[in-house]
């Protein structure tokens, strides 16, 4: 795994970013940048390189479904790996996100160990893919 | 009941009244007698009416006396939608603030957790006697340095661990403030549930939208301890198992 990849944090809270941008670079990325909800990130990806999004689900503006959805649309962000952290844990919701095209998916509150395993999980199938 | 025996008299005698003018042939007299009784029952009609419309109008005015709705509504809840917002604001303040001490204490950390293992290589070398006596003089005052450097690096720890104790007071704040609209909210559902019974009959006829009509797809955002969601898993642990069930 590419501890210099670039990620892109996208929350609404900006606590909650700050607290996903310090794990990651407590797990060696910190090659991160923000975004505070689907619309600001969209153009961010689409002219940023990014190697990984991590977003929250309901966000004002556009949400973190809606922003998976358009990343999978777009052409040359399709394959980008996508990872929702959200408090939205109902069935539906995670059966959509899945149909959607998640990569992973993670309940708030959560552990460093749990962003660690899922981002694991994630880049080895990617990797192997 | 007085009322109505009273006029169940007045009307017997006048109903025998008008027989007797009848029998005695005094149409115009029984005429007269029949006109004065239906005028009798219109009275007794429009005074029941009277009253029915004073009763109306004084209950819709004690419903303005006693309803706090409007207060409720007028000032109370947008007060409390602020009150909600300094919360949100407050909590931030405090999060970001402990965050602050965090990311400054973290690299500190670091920086002297490394100086310390550099000592305790050198300082193992000597144990074992693999020093000549020119480093050992080096590695006394490398120690001194950071024995120093140790003292007011745990001083800052100390400091920012009593910064981010005195972060944690938004509890008390955000307490205060959510009870008083958690109050606000009872006082409004007493209103409410007074209202609804107040208009009871044209509430019977209005049932609520059945709730299990509620969108499937609706985002609940966290999950609240009692309230859960029927179809709402409990944590990532089940969350993990759905998802490999659906080939994740």
């Amino acid at each position: 795994m590419n501890k210099d990849m670039k990620i892109l944090i996208v929350d609404d809270f900006s606590t909650m970013r700050r607290i996903i941008k310090n794990l990651l670079r407590d797990l060696g990325f910190s090659n991160t940048q923000e975004a505070d909800d689907g619309q600001t990130a969209l153009p961010m990806l689409q002219s940023g390189n990014f190697d990984f999004l991590v977003t929250d689900w309901n966000m004002p503006g556009m949400t973190g479904i809606d922003l998976l959805k358009a990343v999978r649309a777009d052409e040359k962000l399709s394959t980008l790996p996508v990872l929702l952290v959200t408090a939205e844990q109902k069935r539906e919701q995670i059966v959509e996100a899945a149909q959607a095209g998640v990569n992973g998916y993670i309940v708030k509150p959560f552990t460093a160990e749990v962003l660690k395993e899922k981002i694991g999980k994630i880049f080895e199938r990617v990797g192997a893919a | 009941m007085d009322d109505s025996s009273g006029m169940n008299e007045e009307y017997l005698e006048k109903a025998r009244h008008i027989i007797s003018e009848v029998e005695s042939g005094n149409i115009e007299a029984a005429d007269k007698l029949v006109e004065e009784l239906s005028r009798n029952r219109d009275k007794s009609l429009f005074q029941e009416l009277g009253k029915l419309t004073r009763e109306f109008h004084d209950s819709l005015n004690n419903f303005k006396l006693d309803s706090k709705l409007t207060e409720l509504t007028g000032t109370e809840i947008p007060d409390a939608k602020e009150r909600l917002k300094h919360v949100i604001d407050v909590t931030d303040k405090a999060a970001h603030r402990t965050m602050n001490v965090v990311e400054d204490l973290l690299p500190l950390c670091e920086a002297l957790d490394g100086q310390g293992e550099q000592i305790r290589t050198l300082w193992q070398r000597f144990m074992k006697r693999d020093m000549e006596p020119q480093e050992f003089r080096e590695l006394c005052k490398e120690i001194e340095v950071y024995l120093e450097e140790q003292h007011q690096g745990t001083d800052r720890v100390k400091s920012g661990l009593t910064d981010i104790l005195m972060a944690q007071d938004y509890q008390d704040i955000t307490g205060q403030i959510i009870s008083r609209v958690i109050n606000l909210v009872s006082d409004l559902e007493v209103s409410l549930v007074k209202l609804i019974k107040d208009s009871g009959a044209l509430m019977e006829d209005a049932q609520p939208e059945s709730s299990n009509k509620k969108d499937k797809t609706a985002l609940e955002g966290p999950q609240v301890p009692g309230l859960e969601s029927n179809d709402a898993l409990s944590g990532q642990d089940e969350v993990d198992d759905l998802l490999s069930s659906l080939g994740f």
